[in-house]
């Protein structure tokens, strides 16, 4: 056994703890604190519970067998055991909604996919009629439930993600549209490793048409880290070199 | 004594912590529910409550009411030939509040626990706290609403270990609200919510669809007739869920109107805003990384939730039907109490705390790109990401983006979007840089978030040590300290009707409201009666004013009776 990580020492733990025994030290050590006169005792309780969670969530993936992702989906993750890095490491995310889940968005997300490929057989798809595959696909009574409805969402970001296919960035405007990606950073971090890819595409095409979106009442650019005007730009050398030149001329002459 | 108060946008209540539970507190008329209303009568008096509701349907001019929606806008609101802001307004329901607080409890009360919707802005939360100091209260703490629905539910099992979410739609706001409890901690996971969703917008949308028909258009520039008929379609409203249909008559210059409700025009009408509902429910749980199936309970709060087609759509969204043990109207106000014994310390919740998270996402603007690939300006880059756990304080370290750059402008907003033209401009401060290369000139920017919901931001150039900080304060629609204190004075000089009045005020309030609808020789029968009432007001005798209110009192009841106030229902 190694040395005891930081994290579990600030909660009284050791090796030995489980995820139990670790919520049960914060609970504890959280009602000594006054959170509101105190806050820096409590983001830094905070934080060795979450790296002290996060240590024994990375053990866990160690000791049981690791069930790679379906390939076609997923980048290739290191089988092995990500070694336990306390202190510092949010929680990492759950892996997001498998497609083969037994929700009814798959199934309606596949529906759609087809559609799509009809009306993408010969050149750009019709906007209208996209327009429409999605809001029935949206309106569907299979979507209520929130769970089929995560799984829809997922679905066609793995299908934008995984490679350009006919009527790309029209399916892809429709998505920004339909589920808010522009809006909500946090919303396609959620959806994995298909959301990392399609962040830059969202961004491009999010500031070409104008979105529905109330606008700021302030009108000057802002910017963070823009160059200041140089002092010596092109024009003011020239000027400042034909000065000299004049001066010189003007001497040479007397 | 430290108070809990629940700002509703319809109705306010007020709640204390006696040792073992919380407890409402009766208003002068004997009631938990004081309208959030505010009306100026001839004299210039101030009457709060159900006096006030009363005449916003016989003095709409004179009348204020859902002024919460305009919390932390400079929008004034003219009421009776006066301004007032929306705090004002507010620190007047407060007042009358306190007043309450103070009866019930025999002595002064001068703290409290005020309530605010989870996803109240900056700005918004800012304007409730000087609401209270307007009122003469010291704001010991904003709790969010459904942190304090979440606290009523999680003090009769503190043992436990559940998942929740709290739906609390209300008047005029809906929040949403993930919480983990275990070992005695109410740990909130996650908050979302649409400050401009609730029971109001139900009302509106249903008394849109009559017209242009069978209402013609010509009646929404009378004023009386719209407040009168947006009160009945209210009603209607909770009548729906009794009966499939509710037939509304209000009388008119040319005979009455006739207006049928049924649930099937509720559900036409409703459609778009139960699609807006599902909104912050669907983030709220990605944000808490639960599924539907995790949460052991759905708990309601808020009055709007007591709607069929709300409970249906819930039941319908996590396939099971939510839990409503509580009264869904009292729920904040109890937990609101809750935090006030929290705060004051109780033994008896000593094992019991709570923790909750920032409902928005906080950073500042920067450009990508550089070494080879062109710059894009008006990027978002979160320093506390939103539902982080509360109090907390992050840095990013920032650089300019050339070298020798001389200065850096720092915008801080406040939203989720990935571009900062979709998130809203909190404030901005510009930062003068020493001479040196871009990797020389790092800028440390933190942002510290406090338990009331508050953002303080500061940077410091690495290289010199120089501090600034970001005042937010600037914000037009944020009161200065002078302003309040100068505000303060105006409305202590305000008169208002005393406590023990209110209850005749009230009475002689719905009296008008029911003469304007009667007819011929019922009215002016009734007339006389009011003129008798308000000349036995006027003697100031109590031995006059008591049989005199018994009698008119139960007359108006009649006549309210006879003339199918209440909407018929149709079974």
């Amino acid at each position: 056994m190694g040395r005891r990580p930081a994290c579990l020492a600030r909660l009284g733990l050791t090796r030995a703890a489980d995820e139990q025994a670790i919520r049960r030290a914060y609970a504890r050590e959280l009602k000594r604190i006054d959170q509101a006169r105190d806050p820096g005792a409590f983001q830094e309780l905070r934080e060795a519970y979450e790296a002290a969670r996060t240590w024994h969530r990375a053990r866990q993936v160690g000791l049981l067998p690791v069930t790679p992702p379906p390939a076609r989906m997923r980048p290739a993750r290191p089988a092995a055991p990500v070694p336990p890095t306390p202190d510092l490491a949010p929680a990492p995310p759950t892996p997001a909604l498998d497609e083969a889940s037994p929700y009814g968005g798959a199934e309606v997300f596949t529906e759609l996919a087809t559609r799509i490929a009809t009306l993408a057989a010969d050149g750009p798809p019709d906007p209208p009629a996209l327009t429409q595959a999605f809001s029935l696909a949206l309106e569907d009574p299979r979507l209520v439930p929130l769970s089929a409805r995560f799984q829809f969402e997922q679905c066609l970001a793995n299908h934008l993600a995984s490679g350009r296919r006919p009527g790309h960035t029209q399916v892809l405007e429709q998505a920004i549209l339909r589920f808010g990606w522009h809006r909500d950073h946090r919303r396609l971090a959620r959806l994995g490793w298909a959301g990392e890819q399609l962040g830059e595409a969202v961004d491009s095409v999010a500031t070409l048409p104008p979105l529905p979106v109330v606008p700021e009442p302030e009108p000057e650019p802002a910017w963070i880290g823009k160059p200041e005007a140089k002092p010596w730009n092109g024009w003011s050398l020239l000027c400042a070199l034909y000065f000299f030149l004049m001066m010189i001329r003007l001497l040479v002459k007397d | 004594m430290i108070v809990g108060i629940d700002l509703g946008t319809t109705n306010s209540l007020a709640a204390y912590w006696d040792g073992g539970a919380p407890r409402l507190i009766p208003n002068s008329l004997g009631t938990y529910l004081t309208p959030s209303c505010v009306s100026l009568d001839e004299d210039g008096a101030v009457l709060v409550g159900r006096a006030a509701r009363e005449r916003l349907q016989t003095h709409p001019g004179r009348t204020a009411s859902l002024f919460k929606r305009h919390m932390g806008t400079d929008r004034e609101l003219l009421v009776g030939g006066r301004t007032f802001r929306p705090e004002e307004l507010s620190a007047l329901v407060l007042r009358s509040l306190k007043a309450d607080a103070e009866a019930a409890l025999g002595g002064p009360v001068e703290e409290a626990v005020i309530t605010v919707p989870a996803y109240f802005s900056d700005a918004q939360r800012k304007a409730t706290r000087a609401a209270g100091e307007l009122a003469g209260l010291r704001v010991e703490r904003l709790l969010n609403e459904p942190s304090a629905a979440a606290l009523a539910y999680g003090i009769h099992r503190r043992g436990a270990e559940a998942k929740f979410l709290v739906f609390d739609l209300g008047g005029g706001t809906f929040d949403v609200s993930i919480l983990d409890l275990f070992e005695g901690v109410m740990e909130v996971r996650a908050s979302a919510g649409d400050n401009f969703l609730g029971g109001e917008d139900f009302d509106t949308a249903l008394l849109e669809s009559f017209f242009p028909h069978p209402l013609p258009s010509s009646l929404k520039a009378d004023a009386s007739f719209m407040q009168r008929l947006r009160a009945r379609t209210e009603e209607a409203r909770h009548a729906l869920g009794a009966s499939p249909q509710v037939t509304l008559r209000l009388p008119g210059d040319a005979g009455d109107h006739v207006l049928e409700v049924t649930e099937g025009l509720l559900d036409r009408v409703a459609a778009p805003l139960l699609q807006r509902l599902r909104i912050p429910v669907e983030r709220a749980l990605r944000d808490a990384d639960f599924r539907a199936e995790d949460l052991d309970q759905i708990v309601l709060a808020g009055g709007a939730t007591r709607m069929a087609i709300v409970r249906r759509l819930v039941a319908r969204m996590f396939g099971r039907p939510p839990v409503c043990e509580l009264n869904p109207d009292e729920v904040v106000a109890l937990g609101a109490a809750v935090q006030a014994g929290l705060k004051m310390k109780d033994a008896a919740l000593d094992e019991v705390v709570m923790t909750d998270v920032s409902p928005y996402s906080m950073g500042i603007e920067i450009s990508r790109g550089g070494s080879g690939t062109p710059t894009t300006e008006g990027h978002f880059d979160p320093i506390i990401e939103r539902n982080t756990p509360v109090p907390v304080s992050r840095v990013g370290t920032y650089y300019p983006v050339t070298d020798h750059q001389r200065k850096l402008l720092l915008n801080v907003y406040q939203g989720e979007a990935r571009m900062v033209r979709d998130n809203i401009h909190l404030g901005r401060l510009e930062l003068n840089l020493p001479p040196g290369t871009r990797d020389q000139l790092g800028v440390d920017i933190r942002f510290t978030y406090d338990v009331n919901g508050l953002l303080e931001v500061e940077a410091r150039v690495l290289r010199t040590g120089a501090l600034r900080s970001l005042v937010i304060e600037s914000n037009p629609g944020i009161l200065s300290p002078g302003e309040i204190a100068a505000r303060f004075k105006a409305l202590s000089a305000l008169k208002v009707h005393p406590r023990e009045q209110m209850a005749n005020r009230a009475l002689l309030a719905r009296a008008e409201r029911l003469y304007l609808v009667l007819k011929g020789p019922t009215r002016q029968g009734f007339g006389d009666r009011i003129l008798a009432f308000e000349q036995a007001l006027e003697s100031q005798d109590p031995h006059l004013i008591r049989p005199a209110q018994r009698d008119f009192s139960e007359h108006t009841d009649r006549l309210e009776r006879d003339h199918q106030i209440l909407p018929e229902t149709i079974q």
